[in-house]
């Protein structure tokens, strides 16, 4: 479904009719944003046989209460999962414990809403499901889009998240690193450019790439705040390395991130995916195909948790075969 | 236009600039350079890098002029970012005897390998290339390291040092094997990573007593090292996690002084125990020497003064600019002058209305305070009083040279702005006091939102950050009242507590201390029965505040319900100071009920 021109939206209302079959197993996760309910809401619950919510021990806002209503859309199909913004351990094991208990069989469908996970939470169910998963399983990830981030600031007040806590490397993707070496760490950047910034800062790589995600088909109000972020980036950082990604294309991501690792041989090479879930993926992609490098993930000190998003009424859908 | 006064990392700084660069007169460089344990704290720019750079072996031998066999020590230089040994799959073996092993087989590999990297990087070889020492590389190669690491469980043949043309050749492929006993620990890791069950580690483990320090000593047996004790300069040792801490405390309490010793260098109060693994603290100074590189300033301002001198002569220098600190930094010439006439006014009518031992000492005292007072008094501003001038930089830069660069190279490129290329030999003294006011301002508005960004709490209506922004105000208004008064000590920056500081006055303080609002040092109580904490705002607020950062200052003791209320109402505060004076408010618990209405 992926093409070098990136994903196609699809309207959330046929979200439904795009699964052939019904569904064997739902993921998706509760969180502050309301558009934790989209694609869950735009799916039949008699035509999905479980679920699997994940939900932050320490959700804020209104993470409780869009959760709530999640679990109630499917009823006794669903069944929440707590993971944790701090213990990764906790979420890899509550995750796997999950899906292990699941006994899919072959030609069984796997639907994946990523919109609302945290990054670090996506890549580490990626891990599990590409671990655990047959390869027989048709597996779709789905990722609803956002209207507005911020909505009613002026772009320059715009803000997601502050502070930057702990620094760390994303469990199941420890890359190799060899201490004699210098790093080169390679950032996908996206709204949040104080984060970025500190994280630059900790790392005080000796090479930097900074990506931007203009390429098309992109959200021409995001490209703009994007824009601002990125261009104080560089200004920052003057001996930096720019270069462009289609945000809604994984398989385009996976591949110009595997041609900026080899920029620098002989360098230990991190990634940061700060930009939105699908690239992430492709991050992922590109740290199963090249286990060298490393994916790093800055936690955030605190989420614009009242007014993150306004939800878009399309989403988009999409498998990554080659991985599975 | 190169500007003499940029900062920059240390690490990348060349064997040249750092020659240039730095001065060590006037700094902890010589306590550092005692053998022994040693714990370096302070904020950040304060100078613990450059100092560590400087005992590099690159540095010494051109400092030094001697060989590197013939100096008195070898300083490896160890950073620790907060990056390199975070590895959350450690986690899973948390609560497990493991952790504390794995941790120290981790650090050890971290600080092997950058001693190598060291070796092949800093350090001046002589006769690299020569054969008997090539030979005598590969004995330390073949014998002694590949004993060590069987010893430890390594079960590979050790890569072979036949085509190396030299000992930095060697170098290189020494370090390529510790990066595979890194990879067997990685690999490792990757197996924990979605495995709930213990998985034994079956790879090469290194300790510190069986490992790093008899390495360490056979690497001193050879020709081309100092006879002296190594250092392992330990750089940024609080982004160690709490178990590498306590592994570290461990190392530092074992008697290995007469030949290792570790300078650990932390950001004040960062550091994440003194527990060692045993459990047992371990203790100044019976364990190791310790110091906080600003007490210099803050309890000796002379030395620093003329530490700053140097550092700034060196650059002019280094610049070809000809010129002294002084007048290269000049002072506002018509201030001064008024400032001298109050000054004789005072000495004048000191006979009948002195209040020092001597007229000089009410000069130096009440004549500059006196110029602010006159200024306000006529203007209602105190705005126009100007922060030019070398010392009054220097007082304004708090005790972190890299302030006084920041700002310093600031007024350089305003300067160079405005001159259409002309070669500069002085910075005007309105740029000097517009920039000395900017950078204040700064601190105080743009770069306290980074605070508020990476420590603030939306959840909260008041969170730390916020506490702390009013505190600084509420003093900042307060401490310029007491410099508009007539009391006998007008020029005041620190406060002491009489009682507490409680917890949560003392969470704000130590993140003032940690961004670099506030100097922590310690001062006898009223009773003189023992010590207790002492604030010293930063000096470089004093233009934002319209204070005079001249000379000694005093401090006052304060209640600590005082403190509390400046950090919830401080408007509330500073208007009852300004009725009721700053001793019947502050330090004698006059200030009423914290949440009474206003």
């Amino acid at each position: 479904m992926t093409s070098a021109k990136g994903l196609p939206p699809l309207p959330l209302a046929e979200l439904q009719k795009t699964m052939s079959l019904d569904l064997d197993l739902f993921i998706c996760s509760a969180s502050f944003e309301s558009r934790s309910l989209s694609a869950p809401k735009s799916l039949m619950p008699e035509k999905v046989k479980k679920v699997f919510m994940m939900r932050n021990e320490n959700v804020q806002g209104k993470g409780v209460e869009y959760g709530e209503q999640i679990l109630a859309h499917f009823r006794k199909r669903a069944e929440m999962v707590l993971v944790s913004k701090t213990s990764p351990i906790k979420t890899a094991d509550g995750l796997l414990a999950a899906i292990s208990s699941m006994e899919l069989g072959d030609n069984a469908s796997c639907l994946v809403d990523i919109t609302t996970m945290t990054h670090e939470a996506l890549l580490i169910l990626f891990r599990i499901l590409n671990k655990q998963l047959p390869k027989s399983v048709d597996l779709k990830f789905v990722y609803s889009a956002a209207k507005e981030y911020d909505p009613g600031k002026a772009d320059e007040n715009k803000w997601l998240s502050q502070g930057l806590g702990e620094v760390r490397s994303v469990l199941g993707y420890p890359g190799e690193m060899r201490p004699s070496r210098k790093s080169h760490l390679i950032v996908l950047v996206g709204f949040e450019e104080e984060r970025a910034r500190k994280l630059i800062e900790t790392y005080e790589p000796a090479a930097l790439s900074l990506g931007i995600g203009e390429l098309p088909p992109v959200n021409e109000s995001h490209l703009r705040v994007n824009r601002s972020h990125f261009k104080r980036l560089l200004s920052s950082n003057p001996n930096s390395i720019e270069f462009h990604f289609s945000p809604t294309d994984p398989l385009a991501v996976r591949d110009i991130v595997l041609e900026k690792v080899k920029l620098f041989e002989g360098f230990n090479v991190v990634i940061a995916p700060m930009n939105n879930k699908i690239s992430t993926l492709g991050v992922a992609l590109a740290a199963i195909e090249n286990p060298e490098v490393q994916i790093c993930y800055g936690r955030a000190m605190a989420y614009n948790v009242d007014n993150y998003s306004t939800p878009a009424d399309y989403c988009y859908v999409f498998s990554l075969p080659s991985v599975i | 236009m190169h500007n003499p006064f940029d900062v920059q990392t240390p690490e990348n700084l060349s064997t040249e600039d750092m020659i240039s660069l730095f001065v060590s007169e006037n700094t902890d460089y010589y306590q550092i350079e005692k053998a022994g344990h040693t714990f370096i704290s302070g904020p950040r720019g304060a100078g613990k890098s450059m100092i560590f750079r400087f005992l590099e072996p690159d540095c010494q031998c051109r400092h030094t002029g001697k060989k590197l066999s013939k100096l008195e020590y070898y300083a490896a230089y160890i950073p620790i970012k907060e990056t390199d040994l975070n590895l959350p799959e450690l986690a899973r073996l948390q609560a497990k005897h493991a952790t504390i092993v794995l941790n120290e087989h981790a650090l050890v590999i971290h600080v092997a390998t950058k001693f190598f990297v060291s070796l092949a990087e800093r350090a001046p070889i002589e006769g690299a290339s020569e054969k008997k020492n090539i030979q005598q590389y590969e004995s330390f190669y073949y014998d002694k390291l590949s004993k060590l690491l069987f010893r430890s469980g390594w079960k590979d043949e050790l890569p072979s040092l036949k085509c190396c043309k030299n000992i930095k050749d060697q170098l290189k492929i020494t370090l390529s094997l510790f990066d595979d006993v890194f990879g067997q620990l990685n690999h490792y890791m990757r197996k924990l990573s979605f495995c709930s069950e213990v998985l034994p580690y079956e790879g090469t483990l290194f300790g510190y007593t069986d490992f790093l320090v008899p390495l360490i000593k056979a690497l001193k047996e050879s020709p081309f090292m100092p006879e002296g004790p190594i250092f392992l300069l330990i750089d940024d040792a609080d982004n160690l996690n709490k178990s590498q801490a306590m592994v570290l405390n461990s190392w530092v309490a074992r008697r290995t002084t007469g030949f290792l010793c570790l300078k650990v260098s932390a950001q004040e109060g960062e550091y994440k125990t003194y527990a060692s693994v045993g459990g047992q603290r371990i203790d100044a100074p019976h364990d190791y020497s310790e110091f906080n590189i600003s007490d210099k300033y803050t309890s000796r301002f002379d030395n620093f003064k003329v530490r700053v001198r140097d550092i700034i002569a060196k650059r002019l220098t280094h610049h070809g600019v000809e010129k002294t600190p002084e007048d290269f930094f000049p002072v506002n010439k018509k201030q001064e002058e008024e400032i001298k006439a109050i000054g004789e006014e005072i000495a004048k009518v000191w006979s009948e209305r002195g209040r020092g031992y001597r007229p000089r000492d009410d000069v130096l005292r009440y004549a500059r305070p006196e110029y602010m007072k006159r200024l306000a008094g006529t203007s209602k501003s105190g705005s126009t009083y100007s922060y030019a001038g070398f010392e009054q930089l220097v007082h304004l830069s708090s005790g972190i040279v890299r302030h006084f660069l920041e700002s310093a190279s600031m007024m350089y490129a305003e300067t160079v702005s405005k001159s259409g290329g002309e070669p500069l030999s002085s910075i005007p003294h309105g740029i000097q006091n517009q920039i000395a006011n900017d950078y204040s301002n700064a601190f105080l508005f743009s770069e306290f939102s980074k605070v508020e960004k990476d420590e603030g709490d939306p959840s909260l209506t008041l969170d730390k950050p916020a506490k702390l922004k009013n505190l600084i105000n509420a003093l900042g208004g307060m401490f310029r009242q007491i410099l508009m008064s007539e009391c006998s000590e007008q020029r005041v920056f620190s406060i002491a507590f009489s009682n507490g500081p409680d917890m949560e006055v003392q969470e704000v303080l130590s993140l003032g201390v940690k961004y670099g609002y506030f100097h922590r040092s310690t001062i006898g109580n009223k009773e003189g029965t023992g010590r207790v904490p002492l604030y010293i705002l930063t000096r470089r607020l004093a233009p934002t505040f319209k204070l005079d950062p001249n000379g000694f200052a005093g401090y006052k003791f304060v209640q600590n319900e005082a403190i509390k209320q400046a950090m919830y109402s401080p408007k509330k505060l500073t208007n009852m100071v300004q009725k009721q004076g700053f001793e019947t408010v502050m330090s004698t618990g006059g200030q009423g009920s914290l949440f009474e209405n206003d």
